[in-house]
């Protein structure tokens, strides 16, 4: 018998709520409200160019001695580590006591277009790092690096070592010719230097296109028929709304960072294979001598479990440890089980390390 | 009319479904109006878009919407696709009657046959309403607002391309591509030699990224039709096992499974790797062309020009770097000493602190816990009890503050 056993009548009541759930669901739409980036309570306290360094509230009394920097991609906003109140790896870093700093970009625009590499790395994080350190009067702290930030703290730990107490990454590449990579097949023949070129700064809805296309059915079809199901849950929507608006919130890429990036990362894969020069050092993996903890996603489609893992044994670090959480590369920040097993794990791991 | 449930019916629905997919990915790529005020070649882009491109669209500037508008346009979207779906269903169940008790074999062949149709119709290109493959239009409407070109030169230069009523092919050479690489390569004269040049080869480049769209619209239709197998595929698993689907929604969501395991087979594919980078780089390739004319225009407009910015922001970044690099030095002089020395000593210091402070404790609960032991033991060698305690504390402390600075002599050597 063909297998499509749908009963008239079920068949008209599944449209007609259907119906009903979008015409309530416009009302909710209209009455959302703004959305908010980022929940903890923070402060403002280092401004360079467009970047600004965040400090967040402890919530706890006894906060960790050393901070921890956290340092984001350049390709979405950092407030996805702090998306809402109960999906928050800022918050459950806060709630281990850690004192957490946080790195925003901003918004790149044309006359940022010549920013390198060398600028990001030795110029941003490390401005942000001494600031840090005269604070706190230290003279290194934590690195929490985030996907493409995993790889700029690997790259600073790497150039300045002894600003750095230990480093902890997140679903970060560091092989970046991994076969199950698609994104880096897909970067592998692209002139960059055309692209840059011509567009100056690449926009970020062009990479948002690209992530896209990895799924462009699930995400721009079934994700909004899901969502018809949350339009009578006003906080529900919000969150899903949070959401929608951080994945495309996504800031324009300063031409000369995105095309080093290509180029010696994805196309020449040189973190690992070596002779990957920032300012004027080579990035030699084996000067990470600090303590790292390496936490990947397994079911990460974006970046690969094996790009991650491929840290292990490639720097003098003798203290390397992994965590891997069985979900994706978003889920790792949002997702409950994730928040519950994560933030913790860095905290107990950070304060065993001083 | 054909009243079999299992016809062209169910391919053209899939067809419809796979067709408003494309589109409304075309529309999410086209977030925003390109603006005009910022680029003078709007014509190009709106006659592009209007295409339904999406790659041109994906590199073509985008204004920032709410979330709740995008979320509001994609829903629609979404709810189109999924109302289309269930029209389809409907039509099929109403002419279905009795025929839904026909044997596997039996819907199976037919699903089979229209399956050859569909396969055939999504990659024979006979689907003319894929604006991406009918590259004619397209290139008429854009031509039209080329400034420069005169229009009734290039009404007569279509009319007559049209006439020819062939589209460029994928491999060897149409007729009407040669009427069009003939006319292209005819050389300039006069006063505007130079400018009809950069248009020529303007729409000579058009003309490469076009040629090369259809080749990836004809892989991407490739996967629709294998994601309509896929989809036949699992229908004749779920009548195996007896199982069955009873609602739109979970018919909808084995839609989307199908194409999504079609698409990410596509999409790794060594041919779509090929094929993907080519098409970026011929649209940049024709992008950077235009704004070079882009700019010959506002040189003549006596305007700044992307060049002369480029040059301008150049150098502020290299002065950017120079005082970036005084700022450093200057910070670095006034530090005391060496630096790396005294980080170690700051480490061998908070070490020891906090090390012999725990022994200090220790020793001194031992203290306190031998001084309660009986008086007789107690008084019988005081002096040389207190003197073993003190000498047994201080002794660990030093092993401590050893090993302590043990631990960290890797970092702060690798530091120097």
């Amino acid at each position: 018998m063909f297998p499509l056993n749908m009963q008239p009548e079920a068949l008209v009541d599944e449209l007609s709520n259907f119906n009903k759930k979008i015409i309530s669901g416009m009302k909710t739409m209209s009455e959302v409200g703004d959305i908010s980036e980022g929940v903890s309570a923070r402060t403002e306290v280092y401004t360079d160019d467009k970047v600004t360094l965040y400090h967040y509230a402890p919530l706890k009394k006894d906060v960790h001695r050393v901070p921890v920097l956290i340092v984001y991609a350049l390709v979405n906003r950092p407030y996805m580590a702090d998306i809402q109140e109960d999906r928050s790896l800022v918050r459950g870093l806060l709630q281990e006591g850690v004192d957490v700093y946080l790195i925003d970009w901003g918004y790149p625009d044309a006359s940022d277009r010549y920013m390198d590499l060398d600028d990001y790395i030795n110029g941003y994080i490390d401005r942000c790092v001494d600031f840090i350190c005269d604070t706190h009067d230290l003279y290194r702290i934590n690195l929490l690096g985030i996907c493409q930030g995993g790889s700029f703290s690997t790259c600073y730990a790497a150039l300045h070592p002894e600003k750095v107490r230990n480093l902890v990454l997140t679903v970060t590449p560091i092989d970046f010719k991994t076969p199950d990579n698609t994104l880096s097949c897909w970067a592998q023949d692209m002139d960059v230097d055309l692209m840059v070129d011509t567009m100056g700064n690449i926009p970020g809805d062009l990479l948002n296109f690209t992530f896209l296309s990895m799924n462009p059915f699930r995400l721009t079809s079934q994700k909004y028929l899901d969502m018809v199901e949350l339009l009578d849950n006003g906080t529900k929507l919000r969150n899903f709304l949070r959401m929608e608006k951080w994945i495309f919130d996504s800031p324009d890429q300063a031409g000369e960072a995105f095309r080093q990036f290509i180029k010696n990362f994805f196309q020449g894969n040189k973190l690992i294979k070596g002779g990957l020069v920032i300012g004027d050092k080579e990035v030699d993996l084996k000067n990470i001598t600090m303590p790292i903890l390496n936490v990947y996603a397994t079911k990460d489609h974006l970046v690969p479990p094996s790009a991650t893992k491929a840290l292990k044994g490639r720097t003098s670090s003798e203290d390397y440890s992994e965590v891997a959480f069985k979900g994706g590369h978003i889920g790792i920040f949002v997702s409950g089980r994730a928040l519950a097993e994560v933030p913790p794990a860095i905290g107990s791991w950070l304060k065993e390390r001083g | 009319m054909d009243n079999n449930p299992f016809s062209m019916n169910w391919a053209d629905n899939w067809s419809n479904l796979q067709k408003k997919m494309w589109n409304d990915w075309s529309a999410l790529a086209q977030q925003s109006t390109p603006n005009a005020a910022v680029n003078p070649f709007n014509f190009f882009q709106q006659s592009m878009e209007e295409s339904n491109d999406p790659m041109w669209a994906a590199f073509s500037p985008f204004q920032v919407k709410s979330p709740e508008e995008m979320a509001r346009q994609s829903m629609m979207g979404a709810m189109n696709n999924f109302m289309n779906m269930s029209k389809g269903v409907f039509d099929t169940f109403g002419k279905m009657g009795k025929q839904g008790e026909q044997s596997i074999e039996e819907w199976t062949a037919e699903l089979d046959k229209n399956l050859t149709k569909f396969r055939e119709y999504f990659t024979s290109g006979a689907q003319s309403d894929f604006n991406a493959l009918n590259p004619l239009s397209a290139w008429s409407n854009m031509l039209e607002n080329v400034p420069g070109f005169s229009s009734d030169m290039m009404k007569q230069f279509m009319g007559q391309a049209g006439q020819i009523n062939q589209f460029p092919g994928l491999s060897g050479e149409s007729t009407v591509e040669k009427f069009f690489n003939d006319t292209l390569n005819m050389p300039g004269l006069g006063l505007n030699r130079e400018k009809q040049e950069k248009l020529q080869k303007a729409i000579q480049l058009g003309i490469v990224y076009q040629k090369v769209m259809v080749e990836y619209q004809t892989i991407m239709n490739k996967s629709s039709a294998h994601a309509a197998e896929l989809f036949r595929d699992r229908l004749v698993s779920m009548a195996q096992a007896g199982d069955s689907i009873k609602s739109l929604r979970d018919l909808h969501v084995m839609w989307v499974d199908c194409s999504e395991e079609s698409n990410a087979k596509t999409v790794a594919s060594p041919e779509y790797q090929e094929i993907n980078p080519r098409l970026t780089n011929a649209l940049l390739t024709l992008q950077k062309h235009l704004q070079s004319m882009t700019d010959d225009n506002m040189a003549a407009l006596n305007m700044p020009t992307r060049k002369e910015l480029n040059s301008a922001y150049l150098q502020i970044h290299d002065l950017k770097k120079k005082v970036r690099k005084l700022e450093g030095q200057l910070k670095n002089q006034t530090k005391l000493g060496d630096s790396t020395e005294f980080n170690r000593l700051r480490d061998d210091l908070e070490k020891l602190d906090i090390d012999s402070l725990r022994a200090d404790i220790e020793a001194l609960k031992k203290q306190s816990t031998s001084a309660i032991k009986p008086a007789a033991k107690a008084a019988a060698k005081p002096a040389a009890k207190k003197s073993t305690t003190t000498q047994k504390a201080a002794s660990k402390t030093k092993a401590t503050a050893a090993k302590a600075k043990t631990a960290d002599k890797p970092a702060t050597k690798k530091g120097a």
